[in-house]
């Protein structure tokens, strides 16, 4: 049973991509659903262009609020009531991309570590293609970017390309696939390769929604904290689908909650509310800091 | 744990986390707000896949 938080997260995981393509009937109607579910957003990126996409992608009405000039009040207002509860769980427990991420990055190849100054480009994601832009060109820019909408929405629809029963004609005509999408090809792969040797990088150092939501990883009601005794074995990070020293900094703005740390018996889940109170979860505690600790030579 | 305390303890946790609550009155404000205006209903298309 010591892996059971791990089993939950998995099973959450493939729920969070089940929840989200529910439209089966994309394949008789050959059209995406426009339905009044797509007003809702998924606490995840997800190309709403998928064709068995429900929900519409945050960052997507995000680009569209920025492109008609408007404040997106009830979004902004609906990210920051979840971020506010559970920080940035929804992108370690719920997130297609990051299963898919996980599962990549069990694949053996030599593993990189990216360097820290990338960690400014969600930054620029977020204020330069998702909103900047956006407002000056009324144009998405970072879905025509975005390597997830290029893997879900893209490719199938360029490979499926099923006659349009409204219009009689091709849903993607002839000629219309510009340079854009070979760009967003070239980044695709560019992407899948790293999902290969870095851990969870789309997530550190690109998704803006996860830039946002961590900002409220210090404020949330969930937090983690690290009980005195810890001596640093690095035990977390390893275990840490993120990379995080959780030793060093618990509540890290990169940090999704995935709870895979609390295996260390050091680390544990806080709740703030209504007053604080350690959450007791059940899993296998193991920790290396004993280890090292009688390793440790005694002074002379 | 008795009552009282359990009751104490709410309050000073309330107290401790003014960031919190105020991010949250914000937010149901927002929300709030975006529902008179009709953000739910607004559905967007998006063609920039290609």
């Amino acid at each position: 049973m010591s892996n059971l938080i791990h089993l939950i997260r998995r099973a959450s995981q493939v729920f969070g991509f089940l929840i989200t393509n529910l439209y089966g009937s994309v394949f008789f109607r050959k059209q995406i659903y426009k339905g009044p579910f797509k007003g809702v957003c998924v606490p995840f990126l997800y190309c709403h262009a998928c064709p068995t996409a429900v929900f519409s992608c945050p960052i997507g009405e995000l680009q569209h609020y920025a492109a008609v000039h408007l404040i997106p009040f009830y979004l902004i207002g609906h990210l920051t009531f979840i971020g506010l509860f559970v920080g940035r769980m929804a992108c370690g427990w719920l997130c297609p991309f990051g299963l898919l991420q996980e599962l990549m990055y069990k694949i053996k190849s030599i593993k990189i570590k990216i360097p820290s100054y990338f960690s400014y480009l969600p930054w620029f994601c977020l204020f330069g293609l998702a909103i900047l832009l956006p407002f000056l060109t009324t144009e998405h820019w970072f879905s025509k970017l975005c390597p997830i909408g290029a893997l879900v929405a893209g490719i199938p629809w360029v490979l499926w390309n099923p006659v349009n029963p409204v219009t009689g004609g091709l849903t993607i005509e002839p000629g219309s696939i510009s340079w854009l999408f070979f760009i967003k090809m070239f980044l695709l792969i560019g992407t899948l390769y790293l999902f290969v040797l870095a851990k969870r990088p789309f997530c550190r150092y690109v998704c803006p929604l996860g830039l946002f939501w961590g900002f409220f990883n210090k404020i949330s009601i969930l937090k983690l904290e690290v009980a005195p005794g810890c001596r640093g074995c690095n035990m977390c990070q390893n275990l840490c689908p993120e990379d995080i020293k959780v030793f060093e900094e618990p509540n890290s703005r990169e940090c999704v909650r995935c709870l895979e740390c609390l295996k260390c018996k050091h680390v544990k889940l806080v709740g703030y509310l209504p007053f604080k109170t350690e959450i007791p979860i059940n899993t296998k505690k193991i920790c290396d800091c004993d280890a090292e600790k009688r390793d440790v030579k005694p002074d002379a | 744990m008795d009552f009282n305390r359990m009751v104490s303890m709410a309050v000073e946790g309330f107290r401790d986390n003014k960031v919190f609550w105020s991010a949250a009155v914000i937010a149901v404000a927002f929300m709030f707000i975006g529902i008179v205006v009709g953000n739910p209903f607004e559905t967007y298309s998006n063609a920039s896949t290609l």
